[in-house]
């Protein structure tokens, strides 16, 4: 019905619940992460094939035909974006198997988790405003839960709800943003929205619905000063949440303003990137300031994922084709990078159970190979060639230079070398010698737990080194996204 | 060129690269245990390194491109492989070597309790070496030409906690030197010349666009003509370059590392300080010769800055092999003399490589007679390390005139000692006569008599050296020698590679005619056939022919460098001591040798102490001041900023709320400020 990955996902969040409820008390846990994480990887293979149509035709929709046509439409970056999702909700669900071991209601857990990947992967796919928004509720909904899922104290009930709130009020600018659309154009396809605004001068009404959408899809993207939220919401879900919303849930935010900015706002793209520009400023600063007398590590990683937001959108407000390969491939180096990133802080806090960094002195000779894992993925946060964040930084620097905005590509840069600050002192504490008796005690974390940390670490050394085909592929969705502008432009 | 196994050039240096992993990772077992999978990896690469052989039936080359990433200005750099002539004879040369010497490793390093890292590093070394040798541009060269610098400090540094059993220098009233101490000269010397390379890759790449091999010598005519524009560019360019070959080669003014080198264990002396390793800088100047030959003598108009290559290149070979010949005659170190007769080696390698360039009735025959060298010499070179591994072993002393070894029951280490040795001065039929010959005649050819001089004394030189240290090392007639040696056993693992390594000197001494012509076919057919240099004058086929003037004159060199020597250390007529003691002015030139002709001391003083002495000043004025700006000011800015704008993140969501309605707002003036249609 919606493609053949969309509708298996929507297949294994309904059926995670019933494996759970069929099985035994003890294993639930375990055998309804093994069925999620099973199901993750069909839908990968899933994918991969769909990727082969998309290479072939560039773009097609579903259904062709029947009363509601072309609901989705299907494009490389699409098929892109899903990947990333599902490659990263695969590592968060093994992950999750030993993370959750101690929870009860772990097959909801699950459920939830799919649902969230599957909305992302709808949102991705949509082919017009209002599949879109069906989506990205599916994928709201799912996240204020899966952020209040440990009910341990009220902070966790406190954050989703402050999640909830602000994510609600955005959700409501977007769809009064939509309905103005569609008043004034009568289709909320892409493609016709591209083709009713296009060749037209831009109208007050089509700016006022531009900044509804900006501010709606600028909370889930946690642009400054719509940030508020995600610190508390990142930091106290469970930390494979915390990978997932960190990782990839905000770039949703990212994915949904550039379609739409590269559709229906192609009479007022110019107004759009100044503003985006003027914000992606704000957010990088934001971002990398707030962590630098962070004493809480999941805090610190989620103010750390405002900054990289940041920098997606200096990439997004230059709008060249070379800046949104840049903003695409920042996308997927900072959804592996983070993602290890909070899987280890997720391993630490795990063994550990505090949040505090100073209480983490000396963890590098307890657990040797999430600290180096973690020591990597926090230097490619900060840029360190030839680890990936480096690459996409740079191609965002060079886009910015290429296009005459030689302050921005510093200010990045400027941001970058703010960053190390904090990133390094994380590094730091984890290699000072044990301090409390309780570091001296912990071990290692159980193999699942290890493994998909290991997998997707091995892979930021690998796509730094090697960054050539993802950039090809990044170049080609950017080029994809692109396109649509130059058809309407004739 | 058929090429008929692609993959062979990858697996070539990526088999030893995945090899140096098993020792790390083997937490059980012991040095040997640890070593096998490095020696089948080995193994493995030489067998790939074999099956490139069938491209040298004809003189075309294969460039398996690979894009690694993309230059924003259209250039791009490759993890491409370029199989030709050159780096097919270089790999298979270096993956036999290194074959063999990681056989004798086996029995050397046994019962080191840090072996682990020794296999390590000689894996990644011989993965480097390879890369190197197959790239097919510059920046994945200079990726492997790093691997193979950084192995080479940590080997040189091996014995790091700098025991006295593993000081060299001495004896006691002299100075020592330590591993670790020896490993950091190493690294900061050729550091120089990498550096320098590097600033003219660089350079080139500006002009050219392209790091490509291939792509440099095809489009040589556009970016020379770029570069000829600019006066003085091309001359940097050359001087940069030629930098990086001399240091990593050892050469003057970089010579001092290598002698000091010594302090690494001996496979580790024989594989990268004597056998490949310094050689890398060889093929660098081979692997470039063509371009700079086509910009002085092929291109219109012609560009005469390039000469400064040669002229260089000849010029610091010449010298080099005169100053480290001279200083091998009164080492005392067996390794130490060696190691002088490795630079010496390389510098008529380099002196070959020069004079190629002088005219172009030599460039073929100095670039083959080059290459020829390096292969004589890494073969007999590599024996004579591992006889010395050997002898010090037996002997536990590492001066010559204290071993006092048993000839009767040494046997084989001491044939294999006299055979490698009497290569190396290029007495015929071994094989270093033909490379040496060569050498000399394309001197000639070219019609630099002077250099060709040099090049005949050094001759003479290194028989004299030979015949002493073999004098010194074993004992005499009447005297007691110890030492023993046997073929069983493990012990059999550490004289099989030399044994073979002779053979392999008596082989190719027996087929040089043969071999000389072909390498010189090979070349000429390259250089005119592929790249089209007009006016390269080809080997012309015919019989193989003997030149009987200078086989007569290298004869008479021998003989005279012989008798001389002979005459000392094995008939005792004369004291080199009584001599040296009588005549003043021996004297002197004595203690110029022992001080390496003063070039050591003098670099100690400008680079070591001098700095050390201006060290205070430094630290205080200048480091001082700026560890308070930053390392105290901007933190405590930055701070200071983040404090203030935590204040933005209250956690009461009402204010939160404030905040979205007050960007609505801002977004709103914005846009009406920004110009409503």
């Amino acid at each position: 019905m919606f493609t053949l990955p969309l509708d298996l996902l929507l297949i294994f969040t309904l059926s995670t619940p019933i494996v759970g409820w069929a099985t035994s008390r003890y294993r639930k846990g375990t055998l309804s992460g093994a069925y999620a994480a099973a199901g993750l990887a069909v839908v990968g293979a899933a994918l991969y094939s769909l990727y082969f149509d998309v290479s072939q035709a560039a773009v097609f929709s579903v259904p062709i035909f029947g009363a509601y046509t072309a609901f989705l439409r299907v494009d490389m970056l699409g098929v892109v974006m899903a990947s990333i999702f599902v490659g990263v909700g695969f590592a968060a669900a093994i992950y999750s198997i030993g993370y959750m071991e101690k929870e009860t209601d772990v097959p909801l857990y699950f459920t939830l988790l799919l649902a969230m990947i599957g909305g992302m992967v709808g949102v991705v796919f949509a082919g017009d405003l209002f599949t879109l928004c069906v989506f990205w509720e599916l994928m709201c909904i799912s996240s204020y839960v899966l952020v209040a899922f440990s009910r341990e104290g009220g902070e966790s009930v406190e954050a989703a709800f402050k999640y909830l709130i602000m994510s609600g009020a955005g959700s409501a600018t977007v769809l009064l943003g939509i309905s103005l659309l569609y008043g004034m154009s009568g289709t909320l396809n892409f493609q016709g929205l591209a083709q009713a605004f296009g060749q037209a001068p831009a109208s007050p009404w089509l700016l006022l619905a531009s900044l509804f959408i900006l501010a709606g899809f600028g909370v889930k993207a946690a642009i400054v000063p719509l940030h508020t939220w995600l610190p508390d919401a990142h930091s106290a879900a469970p930390s494979p949440i915390s990978a997932m919303l960190s990782g990839v849930v905000i770039e949703v935010g990212v994915f949904a303003l550039c379609r739409t900015c590269f559709s229906a706002f192609i009479p007022v793209e110019s107004q759009w990137l100044y503003l985006l520009m003027a914000l992606s400023v704000a957010t990088m600063f934001v971002g990398n300031l707030l962590p630098l007398v962070q004493s809480d590590l999941k805090r610190l990683l989620a103010y750390s994922s405002i900054g990289h937001v940041g920098y997606m959108l200096v990439g997004l407000s230059i709008g060249t084709q070379l800046a949104l390969t840049g903003t695409f491939l920042h996308i997927f180096n900072h959804a592996l990078m983070k993602g290890v990133a909070f899987l280890c802080a997720g391993a630490i806090i795990y063994r550990l159970g505090t949040r505090q960094m100073d209480e983490m002195a000396g963890i590098a000779r307890r657990m040797p190979v999430t600290a180096v894992a973690f020591s990597v993925s926090l230097l490619a946060l900060l840029g360190l060639p030839p680890l990936n964040g480096f690459i996409s930084e740079l191609t965002i620097v060079t886009a910015a230079f290429q296009s005459g905005l030689a302050w921005l590509g510093i200010l990045v840069i400027v941001n970058s070398v703010l960053s190390s600050a904090f990133y390094l002192r994380v590094i730091g504490v984890m290699l000072q010698p044990a301090k409390s008796d309780r570091v001296k005690s912990v071990r290692e974390v159980p193999l699942t737990m290890l493994l998909p940390i290991v997998a997707m670490v091995s892979m930021i050394v690998i796509f730094g080194l090697w960054p050539d085909p993802v950039m090809r592929l990044m170049q080609e969705s950017a080029a994809g996204v692109l396109s649509v502008v130059s058809q309407v432009m004739g | 060129m058929p090429l008929e196994w692609t993959f062979a050039p990858w697996l070539c240096w990526a088999l030893p690269m995945v090899g140096s992993v098993f020792p790390l990772a083997m937490k059980r077992g012991g040095a040997k245990a640890k070593g096998l999978p490095v020696v089948a990896t080995t193994f493995l690469s030489l067998a790939m390194a074999l099956l490139m052989l069938s491209g040298l039936s004809d003189h075309g080359y294969v460039d398996l491109q690979v894009l690694w990433f993309s230059l924003p200005n259209g250039g791009s750099v490759g993890l491409g492989m370029l199989v030709d002539p050159l780096s097919i004879i270089i790999a298979n040369i270096v993956a036999f070597l290194c074959l063999l010497i990681m056989v004798y490793s086996l029995k050397y390093i046994e019962g080191d309790a840090s072996a682990g890292r020794y296999w390590f590093l000689m894996s990644l070394f011989i993965g480097g070496m390879l890369l190197l040798t197959l790239a097919d541009n510059l920046i994945l060269f200079f990726v492997g030409w790093k691997i193979v610098g950084l192995c080479s400090y940590g080997l040189i540094g091996y014995y790091y906690r700098d025991e006295r059993e593993h000081w060299i220098g001495g004896p006691a009233p002299f100075a020592f030197m330590k591993p670790s101490r020896a490993g950091l000269k190493a690294l900061l010397m050729t550091t120089f010349g990498d550096v320098a390379l590097l600033a003219s890759i660089l350079i080139i790449y500006l002009y050219a666009g392209t790091f490509n091999f291939m792509e440099l010598y095809q489009t040589a005519g556009n970016w020379l003509a770029l570069m000829g524009g600019t006066p003085g560019v091309l001359t940097l360019t050359c001087l940069l370059f030629i930098a990086g070959p001399l240091s990593k080669s050892a050469q003057f003014p970089f010579h001092e590392w290598l002698p000091d080198a010594m302090a690494g264990p001996t496979p580790v002396s024989a594989l990268i300080h004597a056998a490949t390793m310094v050689k890398a800088g060889v093929y660098l100047v081979a692997r470039v010769l063509p371009i700079f030959f086509f910009a002085y003598w092929v291109a219109t108009p012609s560009y005469s800055e390039a000469m400064t290559f040669f002229v260089v290149a000849a010029a610091a070979g010449t010298l080099t092999l005169f100053l480290s010949g001279t200083q091998a005659l009164v080492a005392v170190e067996l390794k130490k003399v060696l190691a002088y007769s490795t630079i010496s080696a390389i510098g008529y390698m380099m002196l070959a490589l020069g004079v190629a360039g002088f005219s172009p009735n030599s460039f073929v025959l100095g670039m083959s007679s080059s290459i020829l060298h390096l292969i004589s010499h890494g073969v007999y070179k590599a024996s004579l390390f591992l006889c010395a591994g050997i002898a010090i072993h037996v002997s536990g002393s590492i001066y010559i005139n204290e071993m006092r070894l048993s000839k009767r029951s040494m046997r084989l280490t001491w044939l294999a000692l006299w055979i490698a040795g009497l290569a190396s001065v290029g007495v015929p039929p071994l094989s270093g006569f033909w490379s040496k010959e060569g050498i000399l005649t394309s001197c000639l050819d070219s019609g630099q008599v002077f250099l060709f001089a040099v090049a005949s004394l050094t001759a003479i030189i290194t028989m004299f050296y030979v015949v002493r240290y073999m004098g010194l090392m074993f004992a005499g007639k009447g005297e007691e020698g110890r030492g023993h040696e046997s073929l069983r056993g493990t012990a059999g693992l550490m004289l099989l590679p030399p044994v073979i390594l002779t053979a392999a000197t008596v082989l190719i001494g027996l087929v040089g005619p043969w071999l000389t012509t072909f390498l010189e076919e090979t070349f000429g057919g390259y250089m005119t056939e592929t790249l089209g240099l007009a006016g390269v004058q080809g080997a012309e086929a015919g019989p193989i022919s003997i030149d009987p003037v200078m086989f007569l004159y290298s004869l008479v060199l021998i003989v005279i460098g012989f008798s001389l020597s002979y005459w000392i250390y094995f008939m005792k007529r004369a004291s080199a001591v009584a001599i040296i003691q009588r005549h003043p002015i021996l004297g002197a030139v004595y203690r110029f040798l022992w001080n390496r002709w003063y070039i050591d001391p003098l670099l100690n003083k400008v680079f070591v102490e001098w700095t050390m002495a201006i060290r205070e000043g430094v630290d205080r004025v200048i480091e001082g001041s700026m560890d308070r700006a930053i390392n105290t000011g901007i933190p405590n800015l930055f701070t200071g900023f983040s404090r203030q704008l935590r204040r933005i993140q209250t956690g009461v969501l009402s204010i939160n709320m404030i905040y979205f309605l007050l960007l609505v707002v801002a977004l709103l003036l914005a846009l009406l400020f920004l110009g409503v249609p």
